[in-house]
């Protein structure tokens, strides 16, 4: 996360992303990079349940998942083609180059400050994979946000 | 989740390949893995005994018959536009594409598939870029056990 030395209090920034109704999680600001609308994806023959294939950005080929089939760990239905997708990076050791990997969204994400008086909550129990994938939970108004972390959800499969 | 394992690159690919199409699917397959490629007059109609393997006499003998969907899964039938067949190492069967080319003494750098779109038992793991187009490497044995093994089921 971003953080605001000039303030006497830590602050970072965060982006709040929607990927179901009514379900949000909070990536830090850092790691998000582009926000494309009507990205070009092309399907991989025989990929996880969750993804959605390899996204064209930037003269390059990074992977693109649906955060909602991953997280209710099966594919009911194929998920429609996202209006938009998250870049976002992540490393996989310190010290090594940047990987980049994508999500499909609805809408595009909301930035908030998150700061020392920012109240946490518990992860919530809708998907096992939230002890794997988050590093904390926020709480937005009555919403519980986990934090996800990139490199724990881009860095394996999750098959 | 086998967390961080790293990935190695693959070596460079040299030496003649066949590219096959499928809808928006290319693959790409060794030369010694296809055989001989021919034009079909006429699709075959679709076989109730035998969904997604219509079959077609041909000069006195009888031939199963497959189209791929850009998801490898196999087609219900034989669509109007996959006109060219070819036979691919490893099954009777005669597979049926929208475009096939072959490309002699190429030299070509596959990409790993990003580990996270991986599934258990994916048939490719590697891709190259042609130009703006993807193929997905690929060897007939295990294109063809994917696609076969899901009829099955």
């Amino acid at each position: 996360m971003i953080l605001d030395a000039t303030s006497s209090t830590l602050r970072a920034a965060a982006l709040l992303a929607d990927y179901a109704r009514g379900r949000t999680v909070a990536f830090a600001a850092c790691a998000t990079i582009e926000l494309l609308e009507r990205p070009d994806i092309v399907a991989v023959p025989g990929m996880a349940y969750y993804a959605r294939g390899l996204l064209r950005w930037q003269r390059r080929l990074v992977p693109i998942i649906d955060l909602q089939t991953l997280l209710r760990a099966h594919a009911d239905t194929p998920p429609a083609a996202p209006r938009y997708a998250l870049v976002l990076a992540w490393q996989r050791v310190a010290g090594v180059a940047l990987d980049h990997g994508a999500i499909g969204l609805a809408a595009p994400p909301r930035r908030i400050d998150v700061d020392a008086d920012t109240a946490l909550c518990p992860l919530p129990l809708d998907s096992d994979l939230w002890p794997l994938l988050a590093v904390s939970c926020l709480r937005d108004g009555d919403q519980a946000v986990p934090i996800v972390d990139t490199a724990a959800l881009f860095g394996s499969a999750h098959g | 989740m086998d967390r961080f394992i790293p990935l190695t690159p693959p070596e460079p690919l040299h030496g003649n390949f066949v590219l096959l199409r499928a809808d928006t699917l290319r693959l790409l397959l060794p030369q010694q893995d296809v055989g001989v490629i021919e034009h079909l007059d006429a699709p075959p109609l679709p076989d109730l005994a035998n969904p997604g393997l219509p079959s077609q006499s041909v000069r006195g003998a009888t031939r199963q018959m497959a189209a791929l969907s850009s998801r490898l899964t196999l087609l219900g039938a034989i669509p109007p536009e996959r006109k060219i067949v070819t036979a691919l190492y490893g099954t009777p069967i005669v597979w049926c594409w929208n475009e096939v080319r072959v490309l002699i003494d190429a030299r070509l750098q596959p990409r790993p598939i990003p580990r996270v779109l991986y599934a258990q038992d994916m048939p490719v793991q590697d891709f190259v870029e042609l130009g703006p187009d993807i193929a997905f490497v690929c060897s007939a044995q295990r294109l063809c056990r994917y696609a076969l093994d899901r009829l099955a089921r």
